[in-house]
């Protein structure tokens, strides 16, 4: 039911107790006002309105001062009695219905639900609607807080967790509801049709959930991004023709690190840098050559299969359906006949961590030297697998917040890697030298644009001259030091993407700029970028005249 | 028939006829205007009120208006009467200001039975 009529029944449900309220008073006070009484002189009197209000009052609500304002006279007590046996039940009934109504699920739900809606609407800022408090959508709403572009609204149907939602206390505050995110209702009150809502992203694990949320959503409002979490290849299609704008597909995701681990650890370690990692090749990020062993089943499985089908890797494919895990959990025999002595490298991707575990024990005790690299289903089984040393882990839900982290702040990273992909082997290690000698093993990557918005002064000095990356970045101080900042990509207004532009390359008014940096060194640069007479210094190595005497040139 | 409807028109109702039954008479005539007149047509006031919570209609809302406005004359009366009887003497002159009070009600409640029924002959149509 929607919270709008649930307050209207509310109000209808009160009907009885009011009116059994009303009534307990107005009879017992009409009746006294009747019975005649006796003063202290013994004339007969009835008592006023008022006074019976009053005595009729206070004997309602239990409090009794006695009798007020002369002692009764029998007719009296017997109206009294009538009293107490009526109004004081009648007091605790409705006393008791009001305050079970105000306590009533609904009602409480549909109080909640309108000051969620007043806080949606006046959210002046663009903002962002997460469905489902997952723990990916916590990764995710902790890498958007701290970039801070937009406003966050979350809807989960499961009130427990929108409450430790609630105790995160997130800076700036994230409006949160416990409801049903597949209803329309509940969209449009997430402001879903509002003009500042700019992405709506779906991370439930269930397919068909986000499914129904993406078409909803994209009914509701044309121009929003959608982003949906899909596990199915053949679902990620279905989204992508419904109008999801960016479909997460974790199996995909994975895959193309295998992908890349295969062709090169350099290139590896970029797109492992751009989903959260470092730029640290380690011995690790070389894969073995040799025999692979793959545990997996189902759409995983597969996608593992393509992946080294294309790579011309050899490898025994176990499929680990229910019937199995007795003997996965177990059986050595069962992986010495798949040849794990021979076998340089093992991936286990079951969908359960209990089970991949197990495999990794058994492989290490049969082959201490295996290559082991695992999925991990759960985030709280972390410390477990880090505890068997395995040399990778593909956590799903830290790869697909981060893939929707990407798209929503920094979209060039997207476009970068599938530029750099189409290189060859010796540009890979360059490009990541040339990093990593520039700046460090950590870089920050940032995305901005060039406007008055962001940068005042590189704005405003490229409507009259050109700047080239270089004029800004390579020893701005003439001090000999550069920026450790590298432009990694330029999107120009008209949509042309350059790729790792040379420090000839012009800046022009609107390009956004996808830059890996450290903090001190973004400090710099945003200063430069946003003062006038410091970038006028930076470009041509002298101050900038501050006043202009006519007659002095 | 519609028992809900019945019941909140006889309250309705009921609160206009008791309201114009303690109107009626001389504005400045004490004994033509019963306190007990006054009374039921606050108590009978209060449950019209009542019955109209909840109505989510545009004519609900706009009845539910109407009642709250007959309440407060209806109480102002009673509570100007009462306090005139505490502090001093009713008199004439002061009673007027009792029984134009419930002549402010009286035209509320007028409003509220001319809505309920134009909105019921609506429903006919």
């Amino acid at each position: 039911m929607n919270s709008e009529s649930s307050i209207w029944l509310f109000l209808r449900k009160m009907r009885a107790p009011l009116i059994v309220l009303n009534l307990a008073h107005a009879i017992p006070v009409f009746l006294l006002t009747l019975v005649p009484g006796i003063d202290a002189n013994g004339n007969s009197v009835h008592l006023s309105i008022f006074d019976a209000m009053y005595i009729v009052g206070y004997t309602a609500t239990t409090i009794g001062f006695g009798e007020i304002p002369y002692a009764f006279s029998y007719p009296q007590r017997i109206i009294v009695l009538f009293t107490i046996y009526t109004a004081v039940p009648a007091w605790f009934y409705a006393l008791g219905a009001l305050v079970r109504l105000f306590q009533d699920k609904v009602y409480i739900d549909a109080i909640k639900m309108n000051s969620f809606r007043r806080k949606v609407r006046h959210l002046n800022q663009d903002f962002i609607i997460i469905c489902g408090y997952t723990d990916s959508a916590k990764l995710l709403i902790d890498k958007l807080t701290e970039d801070n572009l937009y406003r966050l609204i979350v809807i989960d149907k499961n009130s427990d967790k929108i409450e430790a939602l609630q105790s995160e206390l997130y800076m700036p505050s994230i409006a949160a509801i416990a409801a049903d995110a597949s209803m329309t209702d509940v969209l449009k009150s997430s402001g879903i049709q509002s003009s500042s809502c700019k992405f709506l992203v779906t991370l439930f694990d269930d397919d068909q959930l986000n499914l129904k949320i993406a078409v909803r959503a994209r009914i509701l409002n044309e121009d929003i991004k959608i982003i949906a979490r899909s596990g199915i290849k053949h679902g990620g299609e279905n989204l992508t023709n419904i109008g999801v704008n960016h479909v997460i597909d974790i199996f995909s995701i994975i895959a193309r690190r295998i992908d890349f681990a295969l062709k090169s650890p350099y290139l590896f370690n970029l797109l492992n840098w751009i989903q959260g990692g470092n730029l640290h090749v380690s011995k690790t990020d070389i894969l073995p050559t040799g025999k692979y062993i793959v545990c997996s089943r189902g759409r995983f499985g597969n996608t593992v299969q393509n992946t080294l089908d294309r790579n011309n890797i050899e490898y025994t494919y176990l499929d680990i359906n229910k019937e199995l895990h007795e003997k996965v959990s177990s059986d050595q025999d069962f992986f010495l006949e798949a040849g794990i002595l021979e076998a340089s490298c093992i991936i286990v991707g079951s969908n359960d961590d209990a089970i991949n575990l197990s495999i990794v024990a058994t492989a290490r005790a049969i082959n201490p030297n295996i290559f082991v690299i695992v999925r991990e289903n759960e985030l709280e089984e972390r410390s477990l697998f880090s505890h068997l040393r395995v040399d990778k882990i593909f956590i799903l839900d830290q790869i697909a917040a981060l893939d929707g982290y990407n798209y929503i702040d920094r979209p060039m990273t997207l476009k970068f890697i599938d530029g750099i992909s189409n290189f060859d082997k010796e540009k890979w290690v360059e490009i990541l030298l040339r990093i990593t000698n520039r700046i460090n093993k950590r870089p920050k990557l940032l995305e901005m644009t060039i406007d008055y918005h962001h940068m005042y002064a590189l704005a405003y000095c490229l409507e009259t001259c050109p700047v080239t990356i270089g004029n800004i970045l390579n020893n701005p101080y003439k001090d000999g030091l550069d920026l450790k900042l590298l432009i990694l990509g330029i999107q120009r207004a008209n949509g042309d993407f350059i790729l790792l532009p040379n420090d000839n390359t012009h800046f022009a008014l609107n390009d956004r700029i996808l830059l890996a940096t450290t903090a001190v060194s973004y400090k710099k640069f945003e200063t430069i970028t946003n003062h006038y007479y410091e970038l006028y210094y930076v470009i041509n190595g002298v101050e900038a005249r501050r006043f202009r005497i006519p007659w002095i040139n | 028939m519609n028992s809900e409807k019945v019941i909140s028109g006889f309250f309705i109702i009921l609160a206009l006829t008791i309201n114009f039954g303690f109107f009626y008479g001389d504005i400045d005539a004490i004994n033509h205007h019963s306190v007990y007149e006054l009374f039921a047509a606050i108590v009978i006031n209060l449950i019209a009120t009542i019955m109209k919570l909840g109505d989510k209609t545009q004519t609900g809302s706009v009845l539910l208006a109407t009642s709250f406005v007959a309440d407060l004359q209806l109480i102002a009366a009673a509570i100007v009467w009462g306090v005139i009887n505490m502090t001093s003497v009713m008199t004439p002159d002061l009673f007027t200001t009792v029984v134009s009070l419930s002549g402010g009600a009286l035209i509320a409640n007028i409003i509220s039975v001319t809505l309920f029924v134009g909105e019921t002959l609506l429903l006919k149509r």
